[in-house]
């Protein structure tokens, strides 16, 4: 059931009814039920099973970790939960890869045996569970948060279906304390769900998969396409992903909005960003501060003797977790690692920059900031190369020709006369122009929204929305609604949902 | 909550405001999609905002009540050029050394499921050399064989064609001598365009005109087929069999739809076909003729009867053996008449195989569908007919 489907919403229209119309005390239960279905619709049996699984091991683990009064003892609890989840989370989905490497190895050093070959699994939402259900040992060992006795809320913390595919990775600190105390919906949230469920439909089906036409057939084959084409492509691919994800987070936040509960954002402006260190607190917020609250932070704490490499090596192991994070593939590997590398060369190179930049009286200038922005915007694209391509190889190909084709494909373009066609990589210029221009529309709406909400905290997502008078919401919706249903293509699934 | 001392009273018009409110909402969110829809039309496909935009901006009647396909007319993915033909722009005056190859047929050769460039003679203009040919689409949506000549004088032989490709629809014929059997007059256009159609009511013509409505009912359609395409189908052959029933009682009036076509209409079809074909010859211009494809034949009637049903619609005098009766019979006139005359066939109803991967209904194809089609005729056209026209050529000099 993908989120922008008719199934998917008469699914959460029927469970929003039944949720509203029961007593207090069980509509946890609903939602439970209502989420474990929902996982159930994917016709995956053992991915309900691993659900299962990681929940029975972080609650029992959590209590543990609770009562135990001994620090060794507790210590000891404490990763047989964690590593209890990360086999779960390595059979499923790394093993293939490992035993796959492995016999590389093995092959490397003339050794005769051999791992069997395994079928990839289908890990749909694993890698999100299992990093909110870690963090929840972690912060128990840590004394931050208390267990939570109750079973039924803790599975709805680790299942609750809008979060159970793509996140937002919740901290069990901030979706517990909400799960007690499940309200019937209130006009204000129905409309404030409804509001950012439709916006996040409409980057997903109008802008996102619109892009993903013009992407797919490049980097479906690279060697087909040079120079322009492949930058080209990138660039639309940064915007893909953009939209995609954030659609789905918009719409996982829609949705438990009108259960009453508000998830975690997990977008501000990425692109905007100045800095690589700026765009991983403003691109998949939830994810960064978990790597960096529970991967970073201890690893900086042991590195602590190594006074000038200490940070910049715990950043480059970190980005690379997240990259093997995102899927086991060395393409994510060398994505992860190349954030890597730029967060610690910029940890290194910091004092450098701030004194050449004095020197020069441009510390505070507004010109800095933006190139700021475009150079990091260009880093974070030139990474996304490896994120998206099928093969390492396909991803040295695309970023090599675009680099290096680049201004022998310029020249061509100029002398044939016939730039856009090749621009739009074969596709209707209107039909990219398109794309392009709600694109802009969509990010300059969100971007005064987040805008707003920095200058009164209080206000509703969406606030363009929701200020609108009377007859300017009926006009408001009924071009969105026009816009998703008529110019909506029919949805593909999301990107971030393979992780 | 009501204030003491007034319970009740704020209730009725509360109701009352918030029904208002409601309805002014949805009223304004309805005229916000169907200008949404006019937009759309107008950026899209350069459709007027104002006015109606339907499918009879594509063709027009003449002085003598003959239908032509409007130049220059442009409906959503169908756009005619200076001549009213889908396609490029085609001189009056040929190339030399260029054959000009013109494709007359109806709806199926127009090209109605097809993306846009890949119906059949689209497709055979890519698959011919264009430095040695030049194919013309040249057909026209409801155009029956008695219509054939009289379009073939106006709009066909001032292009000065060398080769023409027919394809006869023999639905529409067996509905015209339906026609001429009941009245005893012979119809000047095909039947379905001539009859007047019945006024419509005010919610109809106000459906009717809305651009969005059909664009919302093809979303809703698409997405239950995705969804739950049994349901669909159930629906679809629910519904279509009210209008066939509804059209049986209005047009058979108590009689029995035709079990088998009748050997006059048989006749009368091989005069017609005979008499075309002379009539283009007489233009120094050669004939190929195609048998007429259908999806459904005995064999799979059971698999589609959705498909089959909607068929009957446009030709209730026909029973569904009887329409099966008919694409059989006159696909055979339509071969025993090329032998006869020696003219070269193409037998596209065998060529194409009977899935609805090559048909979008009973008649018309998708775009592999087109395919199949227009390879047939590039065959024969580009294989042993181009041999033996140069051979004639040769001897002529």
């Amino acid at each position: 059931m993908s989120f922008a489907s008719l199934p998917f919403i008469a699914f959460v229209a029927c469970t929003l009814l039944l949720f509203n119309i029961m007593p207090a005390r069980v509509r946890w239960l609903v939602l439970l039920l209502a989420s474990y279905l929902f996982y159930a619709s994917f016709k995956v049996p053992y991915l309900l099973l691993s659900l299962v699984a990681v929940t029975a091991i972080s609650y029992a683990s959590g209590l543990l970790v609770h009562r135990t009064p001994e620090p060794n003892a507790r210590l000891l609890w404490m990763w047989a939960g964690v590593l209890g989840n990360l086999s779960l989370l390595f059979w499923l989905k790394y093993l293939p890869f490992a035993a796959g490497n492995a016999n590389v190895a093995l092959e490397a050093l003339s050794l005769q045996f051999r791992f069997p070959a395994l079928q990839v699994l289908m890990a749909l939402g694993v890698s999100y569970y299992v990093f909110q259900a870690i963090s929840y040992i972690i912060d128990i060992y840590l004394e931050v948060i208390e267990p939570e006795r109750h079973p039924g809320y803790f599975s709805l913390s680790l299942g609750f279906f809008p979060k159970l595919l793509q996140g937002p990775i919740e901290r069990s600190g901030n979706l517990l304390p909400q799960l007690r105390e499940l309200s019937r919906t209130s006009a204000s949230s129905l409309r404030s769900g409804v509001n950012l469920f439709l916006w996040g439909v409409f980057k997903k089906v109008v802008i996102a998969d619109r892009l993903a036409t013009i992407v797919d057939p490049v980097y479906g084959n690279v060697h087909d396409y040079q120079g322009l084409s492949l930058v080209v492509a990138t660039y639309l691919f940064a915007l893909q992903l953009y939209f995609d994800f954030s659609g789905y987070t918009d719409m996982a936040l829609g949705i438990g909005r009108l259960f009453n509960i508000r998830l975690t954002p997990n977008f501000n402006a990425p692109y905007l960003a100045t800095s690589t260190a700026d765009f991983w607190r403003r691109w998949h917020i939830s994810f960064s501060s978990w790597i960096l609250d529970y991967i970073f932070k201890p690893l900086q704490f042991s590195l602590r003797d190594w006074p000038r490499w200490g940070v910049p090596a715990a950043l480059m192991v970190t980005f690379l977790v997240s990259g093997i994070w995102h899927g086991a593939s060395w393409c994510f590997v060398a994505w992860g690692g190349f954030h890597g590398f730029y967060l610690a060369a910029g940890v290194l190179f910091k004092k450098s920059r701030v004194k050449l930049c004095k020197r020069l009286g441009i510390e505070k200038s507004a010109v800095l900031r933006q190139w700021q922005k475009f150079v990091t915007f260009h880093l974070v694209c030139f990474s996304w190369i490896f994120f998206r391509a099928a093969s390492i190889d396909d991803a040295i190909y695309v970023a090599t020709s675009s680099l290096l084709d680049l201004p022998a494909s310029l020249t061509l373009l100029a002398g044939e006369g016939a730039f856009l066609e090749h621009l739009t990589l074969g596709k209707p210029a209107a039909e990219l122009l398109f794309a392009l221009a709600l694109a802009a529309a969509a990010a300059m709406l969100g971007h005064l929204d987040l805008q707003s909400k920095q200058k009164d905290p209080g206000l509703e997502d969406l606030a363009f929305l929701h200020k609108l008078p009377f007859w300017g919401s009926a006009i408001a919706y009924g071009t969105i609604f026009y816009l998703i249903t008529i110019c909506g293509l029919s949805a593909k699934g999301f990107l971030y949902q393979q992780f | 909550m009501a204030k003491p001392g007034h319970p009740v009273k704020a209730l009725p018009g509360n109701i009352l405001s918030v029904s208002v409110k409601f309805m002014i909402f949805a009223a304004l969110f309805a005229v916000t999609m169907e200008i949404c829809a006019r937009i759309d039309d107008a950026v899209r496909y350069g459709a007027p905002f104002l006015g109606k935009y339907s499918s009879e901006r594509l063709r027009s009647r003449d002085n003598l009540g003959s239908s032509f396909n409007v130049p220059n007319a442009r409906f959503e993915k169908w756009q005619h050029n200076s001549l009213g033909f889908r396609g490029p722009e085609v001189a009056t005056r040929k190339k030399p050394g260029v054959t000009r190859v013109v494709c007359l047929g109806t709806s199926e050769s127009y090209g109605l499921y097809e993306s846009p460039g890949r119906e059949w003679p689209a497709q055979l203009r890519e698959l011919l050399p264009g430095s040695r040919y030049e194919v013309v689409n040249a057909s026209m949506v409801g155009l029956n064989l008695s219509s054939f000549n009289t379009y073939l004088e106006k709009h066909v032989f001032p292009l000065d064609p060398d080769i023409v490709v027919l394809t006869v629809n023999p639905l529409f014929y067996v509905t015209s001598q339906n026609k001429i059997a009941k009245q005893g007059v012979r119809p000047v256009t095909d039947p379905a365009q001539k009859s007047t159609p019945p006024p419509r009511s005010l919610r109809e013509s106000l459906v009717g005109n809305l651009r969005v409505f059909p664009k919302l009912k093809q979303v809703v359609k698409q997405a239950v087929s995705e969804n739950s395409p049994a349901t669909l189908k159930r629906y679809q052959i629910s519904s279509t069999m009210r209008q066939v029933q509804e059209i049986e009682r209005m047009r058979l009036q108590g009689r029995k739809p035709m079990k088998a076509v009748p050997e006059s209409y048989l006749a009368n079809f091989e005069k017609e076909l005979n008499s075309t074909i002379d009539l283009i010859r007489s233009r120094n211009c050669e004939v190929v003729l195609t048998s007429y494809p259908a999806l459904i034949s005995s064999e799979n009637l059971a698999s589609y009867p959705d498909i089959f049903l909607d068929n009957r619609r446009f030709c209730i005098e026909l029973s569904l053996m009887g329409i099966i009766d008919t694409f059989n019979r006159f696909n055979s006139v339509t071969a025993h008449v090329s032998r006869q005359q020696r003219t070269p066939f193409v037998d596209t109803h065998l060529l194409l195989p009977k899935s609805t991967e090559f048909f979008g209904d009973n008649v018309h194809y998708t775009d592999k569908g087109a395919t199949v089609f227009a390879e047939g005729v590039s065959r024969l056209l580009n294989g042993p007919f181009h041999v033996a026209r140069q051979t004639q050529s040769k001897d002529r000099e």
